[in-house]
């Protein structure tokens, strides 16, 4: 009967023997998660920036003239419930333009009130794109409504350059965790090539394959968790260090908390993807190393 | 307890270690393997214990056709067997009490059982005062004796010796001869493979010779081996 504490024992009794090789598996992983971690506390950082920001669009519904501007504006709230409606008329828009032209405001003398069609202007926040995107196409059955402006091309723009962030972070996170598998592979295939005459001896005397590996895995294991719980808890510590002053010179980030950047999910999927990938990699060396071995 | 029928060992770009070899080592016999360097004793004692394929032939212990054992039956047909080598093959960073636990590790015994196992095989081979310390602290007759101690820890119904005496002197010599007879006494089937003719001339016992991996007497004594050609 074989018990999984015999084997956690001889893997701490290993890794006690051999701390050099030990400190080179753990700080492996440690520098792939830290990497990793940040990357994406950055991209998370980002995203929820840009999702608050891109969400603060305006969204106008043109209406046809002489339209019921009291009417739209009651369809309007009822389609953007809890958004800041405001219904413009033709003067008022008018009136914005000449103000936003400033000394050129004189090139619409002789313009009339009622040129520019009226319009209810939506404000919409706390939405990300694709829903601003969504109300707008509600919008749009706003009574008198000839044309909506959501501000589309921007909002495409946001979500191809969101979607890019994505898809890089992905191709980054993929090739760190190789680069990472490869390393660790190689440092306990070292560690497994130093104790060949143990594994030589341990077959001699009966031991299965499982038996061989099992401490090697665990040693794996541990020092991914390891390894990756030291690069979470420097994660906290940076962001315990940098957030304050973040937030108080970057106005965009002044909202984001601890759990926008560095949310528990995310530091247990590090952790627990430390650990996986110091297990995958040592289960790559040890069956290669046994392969090879005579038995 | 070891049946071989026309046995052949060919390594790729050389010759034959071992060729056409046909023996049978009965249960609790005690034989002597002997031959130049290079005549097929190791190897075939690596035949015996799965640590090498038979290229051809037949080759059955404890009735199992080892020609044909699967990869994964052969760490339990292991356990059934003691290694002892010339170079003891001992870990130079585990205490004597370690080195000789492996076995019972790797068979899942509890450690007070492993403890009291190991203590008393010690103990057989006057080694119990000496449970903690490191085999490169011991001499050679000592680190031999740990190594036959390791070998028979779990019982083994077969032990096999490689040189066992190799780097010992002649008292160290007696000595290690001596735990391997009492072995024997016990019920063990082993089976020694030595050059050393001084080892024949001195216990009585079965001796077979191999000369370029053929076996080229098998006999009751030193005088059968010396009439090879």
């Amino acid at each position: 009967m074989i018990r999984p504490a015999y084997f956690v024992r001889k893997a701490s009794e290993a890794m006690a023997r051999a701390p050099f090789v030990t400190l080179v598996a753990t700080g492996t992983i440690f520098a792939a998660a830290f990497v990793t971690g940040l990357f994406a506390a950055c991209l998370g950082g980002v995203e929820q920036v840009v999702n608050r920001w891109g969400g603060e669009v305006q969204i106008s519904v043109y209406l046809a003239p002489g339209a019921d501007l009291s009417a739209a504006q009651a369809a309007a709230r009822g389609l953007a419930p809890g958004h800041p409606v405001e219904e413009v008329g033709s003067a008022a828009a008018l009136a914005r333009l000449r103000a936003s032209l400033g000394a050129e405001a004189a090139a619409l003398d002789g313009v009339r009130d009622d040129t520019l069609p009226p319009s209810i202007e939506v404000r919409v926040r706390g939405l990300a794109p694709a829903e601003a995107h969504a109300l707008a196409a509600r919008l749009r059955s706003v009574p008198g409504a000839t044309d909506v402006d959501d501000g589309g091309a921007w909002l495409e723009r946001l979500e191809i350059f969101l979607r890019r962030l994505r898809i890089g972070g992905v191709a980054l996170l993929a090739a760190l965790c190789l680069a990472t598998a490869v390393l660790i592979g190689n440092t306990l295939g070292l560690a497994i090539y130093a104790r060949r005459d143990e594994i030589e001896i341990m077959q001699l005397v009966g031991a299965t394959d499982r038996f061989v590996a099992a401490p090697f895995l665990i040693e794996g294991l541990l020092e991914g968790l390891a390894g990756a719980g030291l690069a979470a808890l420097a994660l906290l510590g940076v962001w315990a260090a940098l957030g304050p002053v973040l937030r108080s010179h970057v106005e965009l980030v002044a909202q984001l908390g601890r759990s926008d950047v560095l949310p528990d999910r995310l530091l247990a999927i590090l952790v627990a993807g430390g650990g996986g990938l110091g297990l995958v990699a040592s289960l790559f060396s040890v069956a290669r190393f046994l392969r090879r071995a005579p038995g | 307890m070891i049946q071989a029928f026309h046995v052949f060992k060919e390594y790729p770009g050389e010759g034959a270690a071992l060729a056409d070899v046909t023996l049978h080592v009965e249960k609790a016999e005690f034989a002597f393997l002997t031959g130049p360097s290079g005549a097929g004793k190791s190897t075939l004692l690596k035949l015996v214990f799965c640590a090498e394929p038979a290229s051809h032939g037949q080759l059955l212990v404890f009735g199992r056709n080892v020609a044909k054992i699967r990869p994964s039956s052969v760490p339990f047909l292991r356990r059934n067997i003691g290694v002892v080598f010339q170079d003891f093959k001992l870990l130079p960073d585990r205490t004597v009490a370690e080195n000789v636990a492996f076995p019972l590790e790797v068979r899942g015994l509890r450690a007070a059982e492993v403890r009291r196992r190991v203590t008393s095989t010690l103990r057989s081979v006057g080694l119990d005062h000496k449970l903690t310390k490191f085999p490169l602290s011991l001499s050679g007759g000592e680190q031999q004796r740990v190594a036959i101690a390791r070998a028979l820890v779990n019982d083994p119904a077969l032990l096999l010796a490689d040189e066992p005496t190799g780097n010992l002197d002649p008292d160290r010599t007696l000595e290690v001869m001596e735990l391997l007879q009492a072995a024997n006494a016990r019920g063990t089937t082993v089976l020694v493979a030595t050059h050393d003719r001084g080892l024949l001339e001195r216990y009585q016992k079965r001796v077979i010779t191999l000369e370029a991996g053929r076996v080229v007497s098998d006999g009751d004594s030193i005088r059968r081996a010396g009439a090879s050609p």
